[in-house]
């Protein structure tokens, strides 16, 4: 629960911090404060798994700053396991994750991908990943698919030999009916994933999500909507070389107007770049199709990418919308 | 006497097991299980090579830009590009604040909850607003993150636990602070997307090097005044520990960080004491106890087979030897092999009292760690200072050139020295082998049967709590495991 000993003065402050990651602003905070005043239930258990993953999702929750890594634990949940944090190890650590199943009632935080067709690529607990988390699944109120992998099956689901497929996914196969909410990006951006906690914590529902199931405060454009480069892209004016540093990227490959994400207004790491601004294309890491198939690749010979394409491939885009 | 199973392993990058026996107290026939595949060098066959540098660069999010460094290095030889100064030193930038934070990380988030009980924080007496919520917190909700821990010998005492748990929050806000250095060259962290083969597609800036020195200055004050004071307060907590884990004793170093005038890092392996230049064809993979097809190859004929049912196989990790040794890589082997570089190392080893060879042990790990973590901030601050705002950063490939060739990247990271190999028949990817850290040192046993680094060093570790063998804990996380790297 909140820390009831903070001021208002404080809490506001504190919301307003959280309300900002939901993109609604500061204007947002009166709102979000009350709702936050309304909620009498304890912070939602969490218990954090991961399958076929590189924890990097994990690791871009570490690095957050808005709310950092302890208040966020220490306000908003209350994560009962997590494999790279917990202080726990061996058979403690089992029984934590086997006493919150019992209870049921968590959110699941799944990172990674689930290898089905060869099991024994992920065990956990001395059992296969695959049947080890059925359970855990079922009994839980949400799943969060971090990252995606977990989403998507990005690049584990690029190999065929261990069948890898995304949480979501092993719910729809599994037949179960625990909620899946998607925050796809590689890695995850530790915003858009505290957002969408503060978020339900606040109104007691999930954000609504789009068709892929994703939050629509931060997957609801393309990169390339809110680009800063756009005016480029519009004259045409693209760079076939890395000693330019200004103009618009589409020639050397750029995934910004096929891939729904906030990037360019959220940034990254204190708000401190994208990958735009740093000069390098987009590479398409929250989309469904990371990290592509082996003939389209990431990134292309910008002389075989025609000036012209820009706009057949625009005016293409924009009739669908 | 029955086999135990240590599961899940906690506090490291992915899936690890350790089975043992427990005979007299101590470990016996200790065998390191790598749980998690998922063959990402078969995901760049037929691929284009350039590929690589995004998607190799996954392998691991936690020691993020390494692979992405290593895969860079590899297609630079594979497309027989020289490197402007600017894009070696910002390569080299990119690495040392990595490896540099990546420590910061593996101690106080990672180790320092081997010996500390966090528990301590309630009796925080001072005024810092984000610490005396966070000890309200442990005070009153008893969080299981970080009070449900196995029976163990731990600081407990106030005075002498709560300078780490003030510390873990403290490095908290730097690891951001880093990840915001990493992103003004990166663009986002982890996983830069601006590393290519040339050098880094960034614009820089004399305000953006400003930033990054403002940083790594912050960083390097925190390792000079906290980091390595606390791991030299843990020496003198736990003085048995320069005894557990020792290991073979055998270390290998690729050298490093070469941008500026002198390598920081000079190559160069240790087998049976005495020390010897490395020579990288002395490297097989040996893969009897591991799940795969097919026998011991070197870095450029490697394949990789996978067979789970496989009879005699443990581990998805390979067996990496070197002229038939199991070795121990790490910041341990970097600064063993360049031991009499720098004399602020043995002066530290004289105040603790120990020799030289004591460096091979669990402490001597962690002290290892913390001293490059020193070294590598005055390298970068050195780098910074040398990068020339008026010159290119890169050098691009030409991505219309069909390729068939190969190529081969060493590089260090924050868990030891690494390898990428490329290979490319019509421009396409035909080979890729990753020979990391932790496959060196949690290899499984060998077709010899000789044991790989870490189930030897867990060999006689004294166990004296019932429940959760903190011992072994200790011993495994002072490599820093990383097993989505170490398999890949």
């Amino acid at each position: 629960m909140l820390n009831i000993k903070q001021s208002r003065r404080e809490f506001l402050a504190y919301c307003s911090k959280i309300a900002a990651l939901l993109g609604g602003g500061v204007q947002m905070s009166a709102d979000f404060a009350e709702a936050f005043m309304k909620i009498t239930q304890k912070q939602p258990p969490v218990i954090w798994m991961t399958g076929q993953a590189c924890t990097g999702d994990s690791v871009s929750l570490v690095y957050s700053d808005s709310p950092s890594l302890v208040p966020f634990l220490s306000t908003l949940i209350d994560l009962k396991f997590h494999p790279a944090l917990s202080v726990a190890q061996g058979e403690v650590a089992i029984d934590i994750i086997e006493e919150q199943k019992n209870a049921g009632g968590y959110i699941l935080c799944f990172e990674g991908a689930i290898p089905m067709q060869m099991p024994g690529a992920c065990k956990f607990n001395e059992k296969f990943l695959s049947d080890y988390l059925y359970d855990v699944v079922k009994k839980a109120f949400a799943v969060i698919a971090c990252g995606t992998c977990a989403s998507y099956g990005g690049i584990p689901a690029a190999n065929p030999e261990t069948g890898a497929i995304s949480i979501a996914e092993y719910v729809k196969q599994k037949g179960l009916s625990t909620p899946v909410v998607r925050i796809p990006g590689c890695p995850m951006n530790a915003h858009r994933f505290t957002g969408t906690v503060a978020y339900f914590l606040a109104y007691n529902k999930l954000p609504q999500l789009d068709e892929d199931g994703r939050p629509v405060l931060y997957y609801g454009k393309t990169n390339h909507d809110n680009c800063q480069r756009f005016p480029y892209f519009a004259q045409d004016k693209c760079l076939t070389d890395y000693s330019e540093k200004s103009l618009c990227l589409y020639r050397m490959g750029c995934k910004g107007p096929v891939t729904k994400s906030d990037c360019p207004v959220r940034r990254w790491n204190k708000e401190t770049s994208w990958c735009v601004a740093s000069n390098t294309p987009c590479v398409g890491c929250t989309n469904p199709e990371w990290p592509w198939p082996k003939d389209t690749g990431i990134y292309r010979d910008p002389k075989k990418i025609l000036p012209e394409e820009n706009f057949i491939q625009e005016t293409i885009r924009l009739k669908k919308i | 006497m029955a086999v135990q199973v240590l599961t899940p392993i906690t506090r490291i990058e992915g899936h690890l097991s350790i089975k043992t026996e427990v005979i007299n107290g101590k470990l016996t026939n200790v065998q390191s299980c790598g749980e998690m595949y998922r063959g990402f060098e078969n995901i760049m066959i037929d691929r284009r090579p350039i590929d690589a540098a995004r998607i190799m660069q996954r392998i691991c999010g936690v020691c993020h830009e390494v692979h992405g460094i290593a895969a860079a290095r590899a297609l630079a030889k594979l497309y027989k590009i020289e490197l402007p100064k600017n894009g070696k030193l910002l390569h080299d930038i990119i690495l040392g604040i990595h490896i540099i934070h990546d420590h910061i990380l593996h101690f106080y988030h990672l180790s320092a909850p081997d010996y500390v009980d966090f528990v301590a924080l309630a009796s925080y007496p001072g005024n810092d607003p984000a610490l005396k919520d966070a000890k309200e917190w442990v005070k009153t909700v008893k969080p299981a993150l970080f009070a449900q821990k196995v029976p163990g010998d731990y600081i407990s005492e106030p005075a002498n636990a709560l300078p780490f748990i003030v510390h873990y929050v403290e490095a908290l806000e730097l690891l951001g602070l880093a990840a915001s250095a990493l992103a003004i060259l990166g663009g986002k962290t982890p996983f830069c997307h601006t590393i290519f083969p040339g050098g880094i597609t960034t614009e820089i800036t004399m305000e953006k090097l400003a930033k990054i020195s403002d940083i790594v200055d912050k960083i390097h004050s925190f390792v000079v005044t906290k980091y390595l004071p606390d791991v030299m307060s843990i020496a003198k907590l736990y003085p048995e520990y320069w005894k557990i884990g020792a290991g073979y004793q055998n270390a290998i170093c690729y050298g490093g960080f070469n941008s500026l005038d002198k390598p920081l890092f000079t190559s160069g392996v240790i087998i049976d004491g005495k020390q010897a230049p490395f020579d990288k064809n002395k490297i097989i993979e040996d893969i009897a106890h591991s799940y795969y097809k097919g026998s011991a190859q070197s870095f450029s004929t490697g394949e990789t087979k996978p067979d789970y049912d496989k009879s005699g196989a443990y581990s998805w990790i390979k067996s990496p030897r070197y002229d038939g040794h199991p070795m121990e890589t790490g910041p341990l082997s970097r600064i063993y092999v360049n031991y009499d570089k720098d004399d602020r190392l043995s002066k530290i080893m004289s105040e603790l009292k120990q020799p030289k060879e004591a460096l091979f042990s669990t402490l001597g790990r962690h002290l290892s760690r913390a001293f490059e973590a020193l070294i590598l901030g005055e390298f970068v601050q050195n780098a910074l200072s040398t990068v020339n705002i008026n010159e290119p950063t890169i050098r691009d490939i030409d991505m219309s050139i069909v390729v068939s060739d190969t190529g081969l990247g060493l590089s260090n990271a924050g868990r030891g020295e690494l390898l990428h190999f490329i290979e490319t028949k019509n421009g396409r990817v035909s080979r890729y082998n990753c020979i990391v850290p932790s496959t060196w040192n949690f290899s499984p046993k060998d077709s010899a049967g000789k044991p790989g680094p870490v189930e030897k060093a867990l060999e006689d570790t004294p166990v004296r709590f019932e429940k959760g063998m903190i011992e072994a804990g200790r011993v495994i996380r002072s490599y820093d495991p990383c097993l989505a790297c170490s398999i890949h």
